[in-house]
């Protein structure tokens, strides 16, 4: 893979894991039922749902980029949504609560009522349909990214571009690329994770929520963080 | 500028960690250079790069004190995140394993991105937290140094860097939660920077340990620069936790065996 | 892809029950000394009054602490193995001695940890009256730092099996991180709710969730005497336990399950995955109406 691209691949990729914190539902007081959202911080569920996404996409690296990228997706995707399912059950059979959301009446998806069945004094408790397709949206995103990141530093590791100008990276074998670039992933991951979280301040109920008017602060912030390490990357590789 | 922090007063001062940070930018690269010179004397550097983790944590409890509101936690990643990419891109991709200027160009390149993205958050995102540029580039700059500095204490007995890479994953986790896990353990309303920072320095202490028993355990054929390490660390730990003991004993409402709780009825 | 063989089989089952085990104890390890998003019930009753007397081990969040424990456990574990197999002990029972080895020094990290923060936020309460009770501390801990013990334990006989049964890969203390910081933030999300909105307010009346003016309002006394953090991992077994098993362990079960059949080639998981994750979605609908159906409306709020 050409190192410029590669390049353009950890910066395009580390700012679609920026976006996808705004979409998954998350917070922090989720864990006394009494807002909606999975019960997490969303810059740790989002990374813990990133990084399941790349343990999915390891075992398809060396069959091409495309394949890695959606498997990367939908591994993440399978993880939300096994986390969601099992903790409307616990909401359920645990605290007797119902999945309601504390931002919208009526559910866009489903048309059923919010407010007769929250709880006095919450804001909403576990996550109703439309707040768990957002959830769905944003692992897709997330785990992409990632896979993104990840199999751009691979192939910026594995081109005969660069292995024929440097003989320090000639000399690491396709197994320990493959470490490296996920410790570089994950390093990416954690990296873009924790700037949404400054901008929503710790709760998000997902796409349906007024924050995602507040996009563009993420999008800006994550381009100029991505930006730059992908830059130094770069430099570290190709040039020195 | 002195070299040395002031020792804290009897009144509450609080040491700006900007000061912190400069002297453990110093130590720091004096204890790289010494390893450079003689592995062997590795149990020095670790003592000179321990003051980074101080620096560090430092920086968290200013950021955090202010309302942070994502929780304490989060700022420790990603200064950790920032720190620990740009070092290992030095370190093992680039064509010289550990040349002359690495600290200049990890410490470097490590504040001007940290610094960048806290100005960010201060003027796009809007926190309203003061001097948070700042203090962004003091985590990512400290965890940098102190990584730097634990990678090569453990490649100096001449380990091949295949067998190096598998210590990647703990050295990044350890140092973040070392960074803040400090702030985070002395939440409340007493909480002061002097306990504070003692506690960085044991938790120092705690995590040079873990890698020094890594540092013992790597398959290569001189393991005293891991040994000395060890040791050091583990005096160092005796040491700080009596210090820090001390002043948790003069903070505590009281220190008893057991008892009933005040205001319920038994 | 490789072919289906045995090994690929027992692999896939044997990553799917360990993740169960897994996310059962990692959910009372949480418990036992107050972690994560529920210890901010636990730091704001002295706020309002209330003496605690539980462990109040705040180590970060659940995910990056699970990250360590199972990274460095790991890490040890390897490097003990590659000795043992020069020593001439055959490869597989050197991981299973090495990954008891790494654990061990790991809890006794994790205890350090837990007394650490124990310790300062008691001196951080001072303004409150909140004394430094000995046995409050003393008690939990052994238990605490047990599974710990074996949540590090289970986490890195994971990574081994995933990496070396299954094919992935990742060198195994970044499998071990990655596990680590996805069961900490699974647990987080689906365990922690019933140790928070239930455990924690007995005294409450079951069937809502806890708003803001009750927060704080814990529990004092248990069932015999006063509660502290040992009387919370029985119960909260039962279910938040059980439910965090089935999470994690349904994730590796089907993840490494979709990859066993190879009817389309490569997209075969990709497109099998789907298709679980669709099911699920509907599975959630589903539930969503049965809870709404069995519960009804509030008294009081079915015209608003």
């Amino acid at each position: 893979m050409d190192p410029i691209t590669a390049m353009i691949g950890i910066i395009i990729g580390g700012v679609i894991v920026g976006i996808c914190v705004h979409f998954i539902p998350a917070s922090a007081v989720g864990a006394m039922s009494a807002s909606t959202g999975i019960a997490t911080g969303p810059s740790m569920l989002s990374t813990g749902c990133g990084l399941a996404g790349l343990y999915a996409a390891g075992f398809s690296i060396t069959l091409g980029l495309p394949i890695t990228v959606v498997s990367g997706a939908l591994g993440s995707a399978l993880m939300i949504i096994c986390t969601m399912l099992l903790a409307n059950v616990i909401c359920a059979f645990g605290t007797g609560v119902a999945p309601v959301a504390g931002t919208y009446d009526k559910d866009p998806i489903t048309g059923w009522r919010q407010k007769p069945f929250m709880s006095p004094g919450t804001d909403g408790h576990s996550m109703p349909t439309a707040t768990a397709v957002s959830g769905i949206i944003g692992a897709l995103l997330g785990g992409a990214g990632g896979s993104l990141v990840f199999a751009s530093v691979y192939g910026m590791l594995t081109s005969p571009a660069v292995v024929a100008i440097s003989p320090k990276v000639a000399a690491i074998s396709p197994a320990t690329a493959i470490t490296i670039a996920g410790m570089i992933a994950a390093g990416v991951f954690l990296l873009n994770c924790v700037l949404p979280a400054y901008v929503l301040v710790g709760k998000t109920e997902g796409m349906t929520d007024p924050k995602m008017k507040k996009l563009p602060k993420t999008l800006i912030s994550c381009t100029v963080a991505s930006v730059f390490i992908g830059i130094f990357i770069y430099i570290a590789v190709v040039v020195i | 500028m002195t070299m040395q922090a002031e020792p804290p007063a009897v009144e509450k001062k609080e040491i700006p960690n900007i000061k912190l940070y400069i002297v453990a930018m110093i130590t720091g690269i004096i204890g790289y250079y010494i390893l450079l010179a003689n592995p062997n004397l590795a149990f020095i550097s670790i003592i000179l790069v321990w003051p980074a983790i101080v620096a560090g944590a430092g920086g968290v409890e200013h950021l955090c004190r202010y309302g942070l509101g994502t929780g304490t936690s989060s700022i420790g990643y990603w200064g950790t995140a920032v720190g620990a990419t740009v070092v290992f891109a030095t370190i093992f991709v680039s064509s010289q394993v550990f040349n002359l200027y690495s600290p200049f160009i990890v410490i470097i390149v490590g504040t001007v991105i940290g610094y960048i993205v806290g100005f960010c958050a201060e003027k796009i995102i809007n926190m309203k937290i003061p001097q948070q540029a700042q203090q962004s580039f003091i985590i990512t700059g400290s965890a940098a140094i102190f990584i730097l500095i634990v990678l090569e204490v453990l490649s100096a007995g001449g380990v091949n860097t295949t067998a190096l890479y598998y210590t990647f994953p703990v050295i990044y986790i350890g140092t973040a939660l070392v960074i803040l896990h400090p702030y985070n353990g002395n939440l409340g309303a007493g909480e002061n920077q002097t306990r504070t920072l003692m506690l960085a320095l044991c938790e120092a202490a705690l995590i040079t340990t873990v890698f020094g028993i890594i540092g013992v355990l790597l398959p290569n054929a001189s393991f005293i620069p891991a040994l000395g390490v060890l040791i050091i660390s583990l005096i160092g730990f005796v040491i700080f936790v009596r210090m820090w003991w001390k002043k948790v004993k003069e903070d505590t409402y009281d220190v008893v065996w057991t008892g009933y709780p005040a205001g319920v009825e038994h | 892809m490789e072919p289906v063989t045995l090994t690929l089989m027992i692999g896939v089952g044997l990553a799917g029950a360990i993740a169960f085990i897994a996310g059962i104890i990692e959910d009372a390890e949480s418990d036992a000394g107050s972690a994560s998003n529920p210890n901010s019930q636990v730091q704001l009753a002295p706020q309002i009054g209330h003496i605690i007397r539980y462990y109040d081990k705040a180590i970060a969040g659940e995910p990056p602490q699970n990250g360590l424990w199972a990274a460095a456990a790991c890490t040890i574990a390897l490097l003990v193995s590659w000795r043992f197999v020069d020593l001439g002990i055959g490869q597989y029972y050197a991981i299973f001695f090495a990954a008891v080895v790494g654990a061990a020094i790991i809890c006794l990290v994790q205890g350090c940890f837990g007394v650490f923060a124990h310790l300062s936020r008691m001196g951080s309460f001072a303004p409150f009256k909140q004394p430094l009770y000995w046995d409050s501390l003393l008690t939990p801990l052994p238990y605490s730092m047990g599974l710990a013990f074996l949540t590090a334990l289970l986490l890195t006989l994971l990574a081994f099996v995933t990496g070396g049964l299954l094919g992935n890969p990742f060198a195994p203390p970044l499998l071990a991180l990655i596990f680590g910081i996805s069961l900490g933030s699974i647990a987080s999300g689906t365990g922690d709710i019933q140790y928070g909105a239930e455990r924690l307010y007995q005294h409450h009346i079951f069937g809502a969730g806890i708003p803001v003016s009750k927060m704080g309002d814990i529990d004092l006394k248990g069932e015999y005497g006063f509660r502290n953090s040992v009387d919370t991992p029985y119960f909260c077994i039962r279910l938040g336990g059980t439910v965090t098993a089935f999470a994690f362990g349904l994730i590796i079960f089907l993840d490494g399950w979709t990859r066993l059949f190879t009817f389309a080639g490569v997209w075969t998981s990709v497109i099998l995955e789907a298709i679980v994750v669709a099911v699920l979605f509907i599975f959630l609908v589903w539930l969503e109406k049965f809870t709404r159906d069995s519960y009804g409306p509030y008294p009081g709020q079915e015209d608003l």
